[in-house]
């Protein structure tokens, strides 16, 4: 996604440990822009956190090593509250729904899911972190994409 | 000269113990002679297996992700699916084996999406004349080849197939069964409850498990009429059914279920007050009345306790008598109900001869 | 009638009785193998994360008697909580522990004394108290706090206390597969035509295994020899014989390490017993004797997925400590239930069971001490066939590394829990030399158990935190 003003592209961390959903997403989001960063287990997540800063990250929460709920908490304790964090979960149980949210989740999105769908959210949330960003810089135009 | 000189020494082996040896020893050695042989015979399978299976699995691993990549990028619209096709027909003519990895990835891959997206894989398989492998493996020896091959059709949405499904379900086998309801559901056809064997297929509390869960993930309009179902003649049926309308929250089925009470078996009066209990529909009080004097144990405890949560209090007069069961745990059961209904502990105390049940019932930690 | 005669005679009938054995074996383990691969094709089909929220559950409840566990109790603790099953709650009963056991929970999940009814269905020793916590998140977790009565005693409590349907004794400090429960409900739900009353899992070792959080990450052939033999027999027991035992229905141990029951049989059977080591056996037994009494079809039946993971003991001390206790436990059940021996009434136990366990599990180490020392006195005497004994020596030998070898095929054909070369190699060597040293072990101490229990000895005797292993899993010595 480029914003008009600025020409930056926004950085996504994707971390998900079935390969054909990570592959699935990391080549569709690259298509409309962004630049992906890919973890296939929560170990790879975690190192990736430690050396680059996403703008967002997608994470998905059954994975090897560390859990989405423990990459989750780093994001929002460690780096920034403020990048959004969208988990993706084959069960939506209640509890985990609340655990997810409680530790900060942005967003809930359950598998099956539908690709234009989930592109769309991470516009919406990357508009939304945007705009609550330093308000010292000008909003900045935010290309709502087809 | 090296064979003259093995069969000279066989012979005299022979010629000089194996003649001294008894039957005794013989038959001895016989036995060490297949242990050895067959414990040989055993780690050398051991060895090629796990040689074969390595090798095997680094080329399969390396074509699946070429698989994988290729579903990713035309997912993203990069490449087309003509383009696509050839690309796998390509990989098919490299190895014939790569068929079997291309409808699993694809299969894989259609578990992602939901039924709107099925279309799109569905001409990917055609395309590749992978349909007819599915319904190759349908006809497969093996049940659990049947039984993906069924999965495929269901999640794929392969209508055509559907004949193919109807014909198996005379099946004894269980799992064979489930998967081919869930594909039948899910392919919209509800003639399998015509086709169903009754009276031999019993459906265990397993399989309604399984089933239920299938269902739950369904569109409201793809659910079979599992109303009907509350008044069938096979227990398992009515069983399922009542299970059925307390998760799909059926408030209108709460008078055919309190008919339900007096079904004799207590397997599905139990299924009854659980779905009443979960519903909790004043609907169901009159039914309820009027089975409580009949029951004892558990079931009355639980009837105790949904009526407790109607929060009607005329039923107070009603289950005041059952704070002096014979049966303690009833009268605990009464109790907690009266307490739901409102009555204060002082009241309570009143009615019941031991103090620690009421204790009990205000310990806040009360599990 | 010269001693020739007889020592042929003995011979003879000591090869018939090998011979049986072997049969037996064989057979078994390749029903067992097919029984396997059905069941894994089987369970393929079940997403068995999705029943997890299934409302169709049957309640379970988890007891785990603790006695001195104050070094791990809170991780064992932190493990079975994090069990995946939608209905179920943890009971851990405090055996009137000597040291922090019991403060070391309440300190760590805030636990408090509840005022709670319990129903005496079964017998057991004074409950002192009931705890449980008020934060909802661990509102599945009840401590039991009583006075000291043994393991049978704790585990008869958690029954008194339990609000299950089902019931599941475990040891605390076994490591359970996250869907353990998910995958021992099966044979409860599946039988419609008779009851199951108890379901048992397979138990391997975890020596060497890397475990974090209750969770095992990497699974490996432990290094100690012993272990590692001990590894070997395990796999022996459980996936060449406890399948298709449980097939037809003659099963008649559940392991104390994992086992699944239903309340109400156990109830009407009178809970465990204090009266024998090996009260694990003992129950099921005693169970399979009810419901064959009162004629009412029923089944005991065996998960042959790998749901549970212990320490095996690492030194021979312990590990002989153990093998006399289970021969101790062995005979208790034998001689209690001795009615059923070769009674048609008993059907299959008494038929087939009960004398295989006689015969085969109870006399074979007794057999086999004869046989060395019947070699012994005709040497002595010296009239001894050479050829024969050392033949005898070598069919045992190779029919022993024969079965071994079967075991880890069927291991590396269904489950493929050793992957590795390396672990591979290790156990095809262990399965070389184990009949040499670890073996006869296993027999001197079945020797001293049948002698320790002969001159009275009960109980447990003492055993260490490391490596204490509690599953009582006679296997069969061959």
């Amino acid at each position: 996604m480029e914003s008009e003003s600025t020409g930056r592209t926004y950085t996504i961390l994707i971390a998900e440990d079935e390969a054909l959903v990570l592959k699935m997403l990391s080549y569709r989001l690259q298509k409309e822009g962004f630049t992906v960063l890919a973890a296939s287990d929560g170990k790879q997540a975690l190192e990736s956190l430690r050396t680059t800063t996403p703008d967002m990250v997608i994470t998905d929460l059954m994975m090897p090593y560390h859990s989405g709920l423990e990459v989750l908490e780093y994001v929002k304790k460690s780096l920034s509250s403020r990048i959004p964090v969208l988990v993706l979960s084959a069960s939506g149980q209640e509890q985990t729904v609340l655990k997810a949210f409680s530790l900060g989740a942005d967003d809930f999105a359950l598998k099956p899911f539908s690709p234009n769908e989930l592109v769309s959210r991470v516009r919406m949330h990357l508009k939304k972190s945007l705009a609550t960003s330093n308000d010292a810089h000008q909003p900045d135009q935010v290309d709502s994409g087809t | 000269m090296m064979r003259i000189n093995l069969t000279k020494w066989i012979a005299e082996l022979e010629n000089t113990w194996l003649d001294s040896l008894s039957t005794f020893q013989l038959l001895l050695l016989m036995l060490v002679v297949i242990s050895t042989l067959t414990a040989v015979f055993l780690v050398v399978y051991i060895v090629v297996l796990m040689v074969i299976r390595n090798r095997r699995q680094q080329w399969a691993d390396a074509l699946q992700a070429r698989i994988e990549d290729g579903i990713a990028i035309w997912l993203a619209g990069d490449y087309s699916i003509c383009e696509l096709i050839s690309t796998f027909q390509e990989e098919i003519k490299k190895d014939s084996r790569a068929r079997k990895i291309i409808l699993n990835v694809i299969f894989a891959t259609s578990k992602l999406f939901r039924q709107e997206g099925q279309s799109a894989l569905r001409q990917l398989l055609t395309g590749l004349n992978l349909h007819h492998l599915c319904y190759k493996l349908l006809k497969n020896r093996h049940w659990y080849k049947q039984a993906y091959a069924t999965q495929i059709i269901g999640q794929l949405q392969m209508g055509l197939a559907l004949p193919l499904l109807k014909r198996k379900l005379q099946t004894k086998n269980s799992t064979l069964r489930i998967e081919l309801i869930t594909a039948m559901v899910a392919l919209g056809d509800q003639s399998w409850l015509e086709d169903i064997d009754y009276t031999n297929a019993h459906l265990s509390d397993w399989e309604q498990i399984l089933l239920l869960e299938r269902f739950r993930r369904l569109n409201t309009n793809q659910l079979p009429p599992f109303e009907t179902w509350l008044t069938s003649t096979h227990t398992d049926w009515v069983l399922f059914g009542i299970r059925l309308c307390r998760n799909f929250n059926r408030f209108d089925q709460v008078p055919e279920l309190g008919n339900l009470l007096k079904h004799p078996d207590q397997k599905v009066q139990i299924a009854v007050l659980d779905a009443f209990d979960y519903l909790g529909s004043p609907e169901a009080v009159p039914s309820l009345i009027r089975y409580m004097p009949q029951v004892t144990g558990d079931r009355l405890r639980t009837t105790l306790r949904v009526l407790g949560n109607q929060g009607d209090p005329d039923l107070v007069s009603l289950l005041t008598p059952y704070t002096e069961h014979p049966d303690p745990a009833v009268q605990v059961s009464a109790l907690s109900a009266l307490k739901e209904l409102g009555l204060t502990k002082i009241e309570l105390r009143q009615l019941s001869s031991n103090p620690k049940y009421i204790d009990h019932l205000f310990d806040p930690k009360r599990p | 009638m010269n001693l020739s005669f007889w020592a042929n005679m003995l011979s003879y009938i000591f090869l018939v009785y090998t011979l049986v054995l072997m049969l037996i074996y064989i057979v078994s383990a390749l029903a067992s193998y097919r029984i396997i691969r059905q069941h894994v094709a089987e369970t393929s089909f079940v997403d068995f994360r999705q029943i997890l929220t299934s409302p169709l559950s049957p309640k379970i409840s988890i007891i785990a008697p603790a006695y001195n566990e104050a070094l791990n109790i809170v991780d064992n603790a932190k493990s079975l909580l994090a069990l995946e099953y939608p209905n179920f709650e943890v009971i851990i009963v405090n055996d009137g522990s000597k040291d922090e056991t019991l403060q070391r929970l309440i300190d760590a999940y805030k636990l408090e004394k509840t005022s709670f009814l319990v129903q005496q269905n079964v017998e057991c020793k004074e409950i002192i108290g009931v705890y449980k916590a008020r934060d909802e998140a661990v509102s599945h977790l009840t401590v039991v706090d009583k006075r000291n009565g043994g393991k049978s005693d704790a585990l008869n409590a958690g029954i008194n206390v339990c609000a299950g349907q089902l019931f599941a004794c475990i040891d605390v400090d076994c490591v359970l597969e996250r869907d353990a429960l998910l995958r021992m409900i099966k044979p409860f739900l599946e039988e419609t035509d008779q009851k199951v009353i108890a379901t048992g899992g397979v138990i391997r070792l975890a020596n060497d295994c890397v475990i974090r959080d209750g969770r095992l990450i990497e699974i490996n052939v432990p290094r100690n020899l012993i272990a590692r033999a001990q590894v070997l027999e395990y796999m022996r027991a459980f996936l060449l014989s406890r399948v298709a035992w449980a097939k037809i229905n003659g099963l008649m141990l559940i392991s104390g390490a994992l086992g699944l029951f239903d309340k109400q049989t156990v109830g009407e059977a009178g809970g465990y017993s204090h009266k024998t080591v090996g009260e694990d056996m003992e129950l099921v037994m005693r169970m399979r004797r009810m419901m064959e009494e009162r004629k009412q079809p029923y089944a005991v039946r065996y998960i042959p997925d790998p749901l549970c993971w212990t320490e095996g003991p690492t030194s021979w001390d312990i590990l002989g400590r153990q093998r006399n206790r289970w021969t101790r436990g062995l005979m208790d059940c034998l001689k209690f239930h001795r009615k059923v021996f070769f009674n048609p009434n008993y059907r299959i136990m008494g038929m087939i069971s009960y004398p295989f366990w006689f015969f085969y599990e109870w006399l074979a180490p007794i057999i086999e001490s004869l046989g060395l020392v019947f070699s012994i006195i005709l040497w002595i005497l010296g009239i001894i066939n050479w050829s024969s004994f050392w033949l005898l020596l070598a069919t045992v030998y190779s029919y022993a590394v024969c079965l071994s070898c079967l075991a880890i095929w069927v291991d590396q054909k269904t489950y493929l829990q050793y992957r590795s070369k390396r672990d591979l190699g290790r156990l095809l060597l262990i399965a070389l030399i184990e009949p040499f040293f670890y073996h006869p072990f296993t027999v001197y101490s079945s020797i001293r158990g049948n002698i320790d229990y002969l001159r009275g000895k009960k109980g447990w005797g003492s055993m260490t935190r490391q490596g204490l292993s509690k599953p009582a899993t006679p296997t069969s010595t061959s």
